[in-house]
């Protein structure tokens, strides 16, 4: 057995490169979720993700845009507001530390992260005219459903065409706009799919039940029911809906007599 | 075997050995007890030998047996000198416990200005020896890989030829669990 902690580092560092899958698990302590694993995994050069709110979209990028950078890749990430982009960059520290093979001399700055001897870069920002003029060998639009289409035009174009992957990922808003229009119609998108019913943590689904009780329907279906919903209140709700869909759910009696 | 006028010892042991005796017992090096012993006769025949020697024979014998120890002294000074340096370190301690021994067995007075320069000379030497033992005390050199654009070159390439090989980053991922590498990663 190999003891030189140098050395294990090393091999540490080419284990969770080659594994996604072992460096979300080292840097967050648990598996990552389906949808995240496919994240993880994928290879496909236009992906699309919608999931539910909080059940790590950014998590998973983040742990995508590190691995990116040790490979010496630029990664930009592109969020609906400044605060987005920072958060974003903090989510990325945790896979720093917990990566063996991390480099020491890495630099955090607001919106950059950079290291001696690394090519590799990742940029986060918002969506401005600031945006322009880098070249993505990754390009992220982190909650996309949020971003004008003017501003998704705008960053599109500085992925590498040849080599460049663009990862898109959102909780759904209106039934308009990119990310609308990108994950229902038919295309070459990865489309993966987050859904908090699918995951395995009954804590999370009870504490998302209790939101829906003080979140109106449409805005419930929307941020964790992962469906497109227009303005307005519908005439049957999507929660009476799936009622009316579930066998468990006892025959309405009209008591006459 | 004895000869009538001569002294069993005179008999038995060759000058070689009787002037190396005489010696000894003056120095102490060994007892007429011992000698004794080691020759195969009773110390009394050794006690009256020795007496039968004149002391003045004695003297010379005991200065020449020192003027040949301290030549061998001054050989071995000469050969640690010139020595190409093995065992610096040793070669530095000794020079330094000879000097000292000079300067305690020193008791003339008219010698003060050379022994403030031994002195002197003690204390560079002492203070050599102190440089010489930082460099060779085993210094930890840490090498961050992580940094080093070798490996990290090197690392790009076993992760780009593995990425075109998927059944070898299987085996090579199934070789690192088999090692426990994050388990001990994570552990240190």
């Amino acid at each position: 057995m190999y003891q030189d902690p140098e050395l294990l580092k090393f091999l540490g560092g080419l284990t969770v490169t080659l594994d996604p899958v072992a460096r979300f698990k080292a840097a967050m302590g648990v598996e990552p979720r389906r949808f995240q694993r496919e994240l993880l995994t994928s290879t496909s050069p236009r992906v699309i993700c919608m999931a539910s709110r909080q059940l790590g979209k950014s998590t998973a990028i983040a742990c995508i845009a590190w691995d990116a950078f040790l490979r010496g890749l630029t990664v930009v990430v592109i969020a609906p507001h400044d605060k987005q982009a920072k958060e974003f960059l903090l989510r990325v520290k945790d896979f720093r530390d917990a990566d063996p093979f991390a480099p020491r001399s890495i630099q955090f700055l607001k919106t950059e992260v950079s290291a001696a001897n690394h090519k590799g870069r990742i940029l986060a920002m918002p969506a401005t005219d600031s945006a322009r003029g880098f070249t993505a060998d990754v390009l992220v639009l982190d909650e996309a459903a949020l971003l004008q289409d003017d501003e998704i035009a705008a960053v599109t174009p500085m992925r590498n065409k040849v080599t460049g992957r663009l990862i898109v990922t959102s909780t759904p808003m209106w039934k308009e706009g990119d990310f609308y229009r990108w994950w229902t119609q038919p295309n070459n998108f990865q489309k993966i799919l987050g859904h908090y019913r699918d995951v395995d943590d009954p804590q999370l689904q009870a504490a998302i039940e209790e939101e829906r009780v003080i979140t109106p329907d449409q805005r419930f279906a929307r941020e964790y029911e992962c469906i497109f919903s227009g303005g307005g209140d519908p005439l049957i709700s999507h929660a009476t809906l799936n009622r009316a869909m579930d066998n468990k759910e006892h025959a309405l009696c009209l008591n006459l007599s | 075997m004895s000869v009538k006028g001569r002294h069993k010892v005179d008999v038995e042991l060759t000058k070689t050995k009787r002037d190396q005796l005489v010696v000894d017992l003056v120095t102490g090096a060994t007892t007429k007890y011992a000698a004794s012993k080691e020759f195969g006769m009773s110390d009394n025949s050794i006690k009256r030998w020795f007496a039968t020697v004149p002391e003045d024979e004695k003297l010379i014998l005991v200065a020449k047996a020192k003027q040949r120890t301290e030549a061998a002294q001054r050989r071995d000074a000469a050969g640690i000198l010139m020595s190409d340096g093995d065992d610096i370190d040793n070669d530095l301690r000794w020079l330094v416990k000879r000097i000292r021994s000079a300067i305690e067995a020193c008791t003339d007075d008219d010698k003060l200005l050379e022994l403030a320069q031994m002195r002197e000379m003690r204390q560079q030497l002492m203070d050599l020896a102190k440089v010489r033992g930082m460099f060779s005390n085993k210094i930890d050199i840490a090498i961050n890989l992580a940094d080093s654009p070798q490996f990290i070159l090197l690392r790009q390439i076993i992760l780009t030829v593995l990425d075109q090989h998927p059944d070898a980053k299987a085996d090579f991922l199934l070789e690192m669990q088999k090692m426990q590498v994050l388990e001990h990663v994570s552990g240190s």
